[in-house]
């Protein structure tokens, strides 16, 4: 098959994090409805429609329990990560906002960003160590 | 009931798109069967997790076939329903049989 009508190769990458054991099997039965659509509908229209169900089965497999096979760890990782990321970055913007305003209570603003700094080092920390504890029992059970 | 393990609604769907296959029962065509016989679009990820609790259950069997280019050199996970599906299958058949003829019974003397 040429380059120019594969799908979407990143598309594939991102269902490929959530480490489902039938992987191969969903990737190649999606690839084969991609090159029916390809035909019928037109390349564009195929991909379009091939990023809509990878995003229908990432529920699916999210749903079904598959996300937190063997690459559970793996993906709290990756979630923890992600939150982690947006959650400072909401920090830095908000910080940056109120610092150009002229603001009478700084002791509230303080007290404000540090409750934030809280809830992302919480919500970062506690998927972390879920993770190290399972990667730990899954050693020991091996 | 005969069989001790129940079919939900969904994997009732899958086993009898299955026996319909027959020998060319895997995710796309499964997926394919469900949209054009029952009008239901599922993700071809729901349809190997309910294909992975009848494999548990004892009702399916699967194989992986050879890989082809259509599919990117991937190999299909072909299924096959086992003679326990099959009694499953007609112990359900038969509760739904049952249960419709009771309820048709009872809403006619309801009537009367």
């Amino acid at each position: 098959m040429p380059e120019n009508l594969q799908p979407p190769r990143f598309a594939s990458r991102i269902l490929s994090y959530f480490g489902s054991p039938h992987l191969p099997q969903i990737l190649g039965d999606l690839m084969e409805e991609f090159n029916e659509r390809v035909h019928s509908h037109g390349l564009s229209a195929a991909r379009r429609w091939y990023w809509w169900a990878i995003l229908r089965n990432m529920i699916a497999l999210a749903a079904g329990g598959q996300m937190f096979g063997k690459s559970r760890p793996k993906t709290l990782f990756l979630i923890s990560g992600i939150w982690f990321s947006i959650s400072l970055l909401w920090v830095w913007f908000s910080h940056r906002w109120l610092m150009g305003l002229e603001h009478q209570s700084w002791g509230i603003v303080t007290l404000m960003i540090f409750l934030v700094y809280v809830v992302v080092v919480i919500g970062w920390l506690v998927p972390v160590l879920w993770a190290i504890i399972r990667l730990r029992s899954t050693r020991v059970q091996a | 009931m005969g069989s001790d393990r129940l079919l939900g609604g969904f994997e009732h769907l899958l086993l009898l798109a299955i026996l319909r296959l027959e020998d060319d029962a895997y995710g796309a065509t499964v997926r394919r069967e469900l949209i054009q016989c029952a009008n239901k679009d599922v993700a071809v990820g729901a349809i190997y997790t309910g294909l992975d609790r009848l494999e548990d259950k004892g009702f399916v069997e699967s194989w992986v076939g050879e890989p082809t280019a259509k599919r990117g050199g991937r190999g299909k996970r072909l299924y096959r329903v086992t003679s326990a599906g099959r009694r499953a299958l007609a112990d359900m058949d038969r509760a739904i049989r049952q249960l419709s003829a009771r309820l048709q019974t009872e809403k006619g003397s309801a009537r009367a």
